[in-house]
C-alpha cells in the first residue's frame, strides 16, 4: 500500500488530532539556511512582516537602501524604508518582478512612467515610497536611476532571494507595456482608459513571467537560491467585476500553483507554504485580524514558527512563541498595517 | 501686554534682555529650566503646575512661581525645547539632497558603469517630515498643546537660537555643521529646519514660529558671534563661558521681544 509508509504529516486526521496541526513539519527544505547566509526579500505587503523576524536571526538581511540612521522609524517606514531589502515597495506580481530586474539590467528609466498630482511628481513604478512626492520628474528619474543600480547590487551580492506573490491583477501602459503597482489615479497620475489597461494574469502568463524574472535573477547572480511565498492577504478590490472572494480564490490558485511548478522544477527554488499556515482551513479566522484581511500577529507568528523549525533557526528571543492561538480580533490594532497601496483601493468601496 | 515665557536655557536671553528694559506696556513672566526645559508640568483647568520636584526647586531658587494661570496672559512664547540646526545635519549627513546646492549636477555621477551614486540620495520631503516629527514629539509641542487647551491666546514658538559660526574655525565638536557650510548648504538646511518647524505648528489656530533675527543669522544657519557673547546661564548671573557657541546674549533678547510686540499688534 503506497500510503502505509508515509509520515503522521501526510494525513489530514493525525494532523488534526495536533494542537498546531504539525506545522513544525509542513516544510521541507530543498536547501539549508546558513549562518550568516546574505538574504533579499521582496514582494507584496505580507512580506513587510518577514524581514523583522528574520533580522533577528543568525541569517544577514540586506538593505540597499537603509533609511539614514537619525530618522524617525515611522517616517522611515512611510518613505519606503526599511520595509524590504531596497525601496522597491510592494511587487505584487510577477511583472512586476520581471519587469524591475530587466529595468535594473538595462539600467531603463524614462518619463513615461512618472506621474503627476497637484504640482509634485511620482515614481510611477514605485507610487508610495514618496508619498509627498518630488519635485520634477528629473528628481524622480534621478531616484529611480539609483534606486536600480543599489538593487541591481542587492541582487548580485544576496544569497537568499525571499519572494512573496501577492497579486495577479495589475494595470498596464497600452503603449509601452508597462506594469503599475497601483492604478493611475489611485496615489498619483490619472485614468486614462485609452491609455491604461486592466490585466489579470492567468497561469501561463505568470509563470512565464515567473521563470524569465529567475532567469533575469540568474544572470545576475547564478548562485542564487529562491524562496517564494504566496501572500495569504485577500484582495482589497477587484477589478475583474467579479465577486473579491472569488477573485482571490482565483489570484491566490494561480500564484500558489505557479510557485509549486517553478519550485518543483528548479532545485534551487523552494515554495514555503505561509500561504497555507494563514489561510488555511484548520486554522480558521484567527489568523486574521478583524477586517479578515490584515494577517494578525497570531498569524504571522505562526508562519515564522513553522519557517523557524523548517530551518532549524533558533527562534529569535522576545518573539511570540509561535503555537496555534491568536489574539482576539477585538483587541487588534488595526492602525499597524503593513504600506500597502492596494489597501487604498478600500477607499473606493460604498462610493 | 502680558506675555508668559516657557523654556530652557535659551530664556535667559530674554530674562537677560527684559532685566534692561521691555518693549513699552510689555509685562513678562517666566518659567524656565534648563536642560530639556520644564518637564513635569501639568494642567490643573487653565493652570500650568509644576509637579517635578526638581523643577519645583529650580524655580523656588530662581524665584520664578511654580505655577501660572494662563488664562491671565495676552501671548505665550515657547523658548527652543524643539528641533534645531544639529538634529537637521545629523539626519542629513551622509546624504545628497536633490535640490540643494552640494547636490548640484549630481546626475552626472551617474556614469555608465552601473554603480550608483557615492552618497544616497535622500528626499526633501522626507528628511521634512523626519524633523516634523521629531518636532511634534518635543516639549515645546507638548506645551503648545497644554497652552491651547487653555486659552485661546496667540502662541510664538521661539527657535533655539542657531550655533555660533564661531564654531566653523574650532575643531573639536560640530563638524557636521562644518560640512553643511562648506557644501553650501546652510540656507537649505535652515530652509529644511522651517519648513519642519512650521509644519509642527500648522495645525494648532493661532501659533505662530517667529523667525530669528535677520541679523543675527551668519551663513544662512549660524548665528553671529556678536549676538552670543556675554550671554548669561538661567537662573544665575554667571556666564556661559568663551567655549560656548549654543546661547545667545540680551541683544537677541531684545530683538525677540521686539518681534514679539510687531507680532501681537498685528494679530490684535
Amino acid at each position: 500500500m503506497p500510503y502505509s509508509s508515509l509520515p503522521p504529516r501526510a494525513f489530514w486526521k493525525s494532523c488534526r488530532s495536533e494542537p498546531d496541526f504539525r506545522l513544525r513539519e509542513i516544510h521541507q527544505p530543498a536547501f539549508p539556511l546558513t549562518r550568516g547566509m546574505r538574504v533579499a526579500t521582496a514582494g507584496s505587503c505580507f512580506a513587510q512582516n518577514v524581514r523583522p523576524w528574520l533580522e533577528a536571526t543568525t541569517l544577514k538581511v540586506l538593505d540597499a537602501e537603509p533609511a539614514p540612521a537619525k530618522m524617525d522609524p515611522g517616517v522611515a517606514r512611510r518613505f519606503g524604508y526599511g520595509l524590504f531589502s531596497a525601496r522597491y515597495g510592494n511587487i505584487y506580481t510577477a511583472r512586476q518582478l520581471r519587469q524591475l530586474l530587466a529595468d535594473c539590467m538595462e539600467d531603463r528609466v524614462g518619463s513615461d512612467a512618472v506621474w503627476e498630482r497637484s504640482g509634485r511628481w511620482f515614481d510611477a513604478l514605485r507610487p508610495g515610497v514618496e508619498p509627498e512626492g518630488l519635485a520634477s520628474v528629473e528628481e524622480v528619474l534621478l531616484h529611480r536611476r539609483d534606486h536600480l543600480r543599489r538593487v541591481l547590487n542587492l541582487f548580485a551580492s544576496m544569497d537568499l532571494f525571499i519572494f512573496t506573490l501577492g497579486l495577479t491583477e495589475a494595470w498596464e501602459d497600452t503603449e509601452t507595456g508597462r506594469i503599475y503597482p497601483s492604478a493611475p489615479g489611485v496615489i498619483a497620475g490619472q485614468f486614462d482608459p485609452d491609455c491604461h489597461r486592466f490585466v489579470n494574469f492567468g497561469l501561463s502568463d505568470t509563470l512565464a513571467d515567473l521563470t524569465a524574472a529567475l532567469a533575469l535573477l540568474r544572470d545576475i547572480n547564478p548562485g542564487v537560491k529562491v524562496l517564494l511565498t504566496v501572500s495569504p492577504v485577500p484582495l482589497t478590490a477587484t477589478a475583474t467585476g467579479r465577486h473579491v472572494l472569488a477573485a482571490t480564490t482565483y489570484s491566490k490558485s494561480v500564484l500558489r500553483a505557479v510557485a509549486g511548478e517553478v519550485a518543483a522544477t528548479d532545485p534551487d527554488t523552494d515554495y514555503f507554504p505561509a500561504y497555507e499556515i494563514v489561510a488555511g482551513t484548520p486554522f480558521g479566522p484567527e489568523r486574521y485580524r478583524a477586517n479578515l484581511r490584515n494577517v494578525s500577529e497570531a498569524g504571522i507568528a505562526a508562519v515564522m514558527g513553522a519557517f523557524f523549525a523548517a530551518y532549524s533557526l533558533p527562534v529569535p528571543e522576545g518573539r511570540p512563541v509561535p503555537v496555534a492561538t491568536a489574539l482576539p480580533p477585538e483587541a487588534e490594532d488595526e492602525a499597524d498595517e503593513a504600506i500597502c497601496e492596494d489597501a487604498l483601493l478600500e477607499a473606493f468601496a460604498g462610493r | 501686554m502680558k506675555i508668559l515665557i516657557l523654556g530652557n536655557s535659551h530664556t535667559a536671553m530674554m530674562i537677560q534682555a527684559a532685566d534692561d528694559g521691555l518693549p513699552p506696556g510689555m509685562d513678562v513672566t517666566f518659567l524656565a529650566k534648563p536642560g530639556p526645559g520644564p518637564e513635569g508640568l501639568r494642567l490643573d483647568g487653565k493652570t500650568l503646575v509644576a509637579e517635578d520636584p526638581d523643577l519645583i526647586a529650580f524655580l523656588d531658587r530662581t524665584g520664578m512661581p511654580r505655577s501660572v494661570d494662563l488664562s491671565a496672559y495676552d501671548a505665550v512664547a515657547l523658548v527652543a525645547m524643539g528641533i534645531t540646526v544639529y538634529h537637521a545635519a545629523g539626519l542629513v549627513r551622509g546624504h545628497a539632497l536633490p535640490g540643494w546646492p552640494s547636490a548640484d549636477g549630481i546626475g552626472a555621477l551617474l556614469k555608465d558603469d552601473f554603480q550608483p551614486l557615492p552618497r544616497p540620495l535622500l528626499s526633501v520631503p522626507a528628511a521634512t517630515a523626519s524633523l516634523h516629527a521629531l518636532a511634534e514629539g518635543s516639549l515645546s509641542n507638548r506645551l503648545l498643546g497644554m497652552v491651547r487647551q487653555a486659552t485661546d491666546r496667540p502662541v510664538f514658538v521661539v527657535p533655539q537660537p542657531y550655533p555660533s559660526a564661531g564654531l566653523l574655525t574650532r575643531t573639536d565638536r560640530a563638524q557636521a555643521l562644518r560640512d553643511v557650510h562648506k557644501a553650501g548648504d546652510g540656507a537649505a538646511i535652515a530652509a529644511l529646519l522651517a519648513a519642519a518647524q512650521a509644519r509642527a505648528v500648522a495645525t494648532v489656530p493661532d501659533a505662530h514660529v517667529l523667525p530669528r533675527p535677520e541679523a543675527s543669522v551668519r551663513h544662512g544657519f549660524l548665528t553671529d558671534p556678536a549676538w552670543m557673547r556675554g550671554s548669561l546661564r538661567l537662573g544665575g548671573a554667571t556666564g556661559h563661558g568663551e567655549d560656548d557657541v549654543l546661547h545667545a546674549n540680551a541683544s537677541y533678547g531684545r530683538a525677540l521681544f521686539d518681534l514679539i510686540a510687531q507680532a501681537t499688534e498685528k494679530f490684535e
